[in-house]
């Protein structure tokens, strides 16, 4: 059974790369770097 | 304005008026050099990878022994074994030379149960289902740092990716004055799932046993592929490139059922923002001309891999324009001699009336996928016998 919280984990994870690595700042800015993260990885 | 730009921006209208289907001063000769290059010089790509300086020999070499206008393909190489090995599992497996290839059993991760979710939202599934279980750094027990100094190393290894990319094009376009012709790169939506999530048994089986889910699937996925592009402006002599897997394997009921309304509402989506759309038909695509033929005139490029040029400029000239003209195998088995009336024949028979670019099929990537005598014999031969008088 997947663990929901990998889920949250995988997205905080994600939101914080956005903020501090890609310079994202608004919630729009965070949503959008971190779709561009997950496409980066497929 | 210095030499080396001018011609940089006669080269752009070369492959601006070819695209569009004009007829420009000559044949466009484009370079899809690609790791060949460092078995040229002696190297293998895992040199180019652990030293730019090597890489930045190769490249000088290229196009200082051969004669290009454009650049699609160069030799840096984009996939390096440390990414994977920092995400803890891919797709990919690497070779001791540096190649990649696709890693078997790594692709099926999704379930055929699982569509729904996918369509629901590719992007929470891929991050909440697919990632966890292909990739060991976003495991459910790995812990938070562990993940963010992992990303932060996959960054690090980017940027050296990313500066020997831009390190190619300096070289190309203000050494060379070459006319680089690829803004960005997507799959189509049904191939991504089949590169990503399916392979190629699990589509097989899905197109035949849910094939509305995989239909469904594709157009969310249009999205996705248009987030990709989304920052990339449409430049003269441009075009995205895509390139495409399946439909080869599908006979064309199933095309036009599963992959055909995704792949079409894509390029009408890229054409109408104002992009040109370059399409890799991998393998033979003849049993699907029909379809290709409703494609946006004259704003698409087709390089056709093992279709009969000539069946393409009979079936497809009005609609696309056509770039190829020898393939990797006669690059490496044929003549000199043979080569050239290789590619006399098929400028006299493509290129009258313009829409025609000549390129090797596919990619150079390895040693056998052609011989540097006979590379260097057909780009001069193109160069004086390419001239529209």
């Amino acid at each position: 059974m997947e663990d929901k919280n990998n889920t949250h984990n995988n997205r905080q994870v994600l939101e914080k790369v956005a903020r501090e690595i890609m310079g994202a700042k608004t919630p729009q800015e965070v949503e959008k770097a971190v779709k561009e993260l997950i496409r980066s990885f497929s | 304005m210095n030499k080396v730009e001018e011609l940089r921006l006669e080269r752009q209208k070369l492959m601006d008026d070819f695209i569009n289907n004009r007829q420009p001063q000559r044949v466009p000769i484009v370079s899809v050099c690609s790791t060949w290059a460092y078995y040229y010089k002696g190297y293998k790509p895992i040199d180019g990878i652990k030293n730019d300086a090597v890489m930045e020999e190769v490249v000088r070499a290229i196009y200082t022994d051969f004669y290009w206008d454009i650049v699609e393909i160069g030799p840096v190489v984009a996939y390096r074994p440390e990414l994977f090995e920092i995400l803890g599992g891919g797709t990919f497996t690497f070779t001791e030379e540096g190649l990649h290839q696709t890693n078997p059993g790594a692709i099926a991760v999704m379930e055929p149960e699982e569509y729904p979710e996918l369509i629901a939202d590719p992007y929470e599934f891929l991050l909440h289902k697919i990632y966890p279980r292909r990739f060991k750094l976003f495991a459910h027990d790995v812990d938070f740092e562990t993940k963010f100094n992992g990303i932060k190393e996959i960054f690090a290894v980017r940027g050296k990716i990313a500066e020997q990319m831009q390190r190619h094009n300096e070289i190309a376009e203000k050494e060379f004055g070459l006319h680089n012709t690829i803004s960005g790169l997507v799959l189509a939506p049904v191939d991504f799932i089949l590169d990503y999530l399916r392979d190629f048994r699990g589509i097989m089986r899905d197109i035949k046993r849910q094939p509305e889910a995989v239909r469904e699937a594709g157009m969310v996925l249009v999205q996705y592929a248009l987030d990709e592009v989304e920052k990339i402006k449409p430049e003269p002599g441009k075009s995205i490139l895509i390139p495409m897997h399946l439909p080869t394997f599908l006979n064309p009921k199933d095309f036009e059922k599963v992959y055909w309304p995704s792949y079409k509402k894509l390029i009408d989506e890229l054409v109408a923002r104002g992009h040109n759309v370059k399409c890799a038909f991998e393998r033979k695509y003849d049993h699907l001309f029909d379809y290709l033929q409703e494609l946006p005139k004259n704003r698409i490029v087709g390089v056709f891999e093992d279709d009969d040029l000539r069946l393409v400029k009979k079936k497809l000239g009005n609609t696309m324009a056509i770039q190829g003209g020898i393939t990797t195998q006669e690059l490496n088995f044929c003549t000199p001699e043979q080569c050239i009336d290789i590619c006399k024949a098929i400028i006299d028979d493509l290129a009258p009336g313009g829409g025609f670019a000549f390129s090797t099929n596919k990619a150079m990537i390895s040693a056998s996928d052609g011989r540097a005598e006979n590379l260097k014999a057909v780009t001069e031969f193109v160069r004086e016998y390419g001239v529209y008088k």
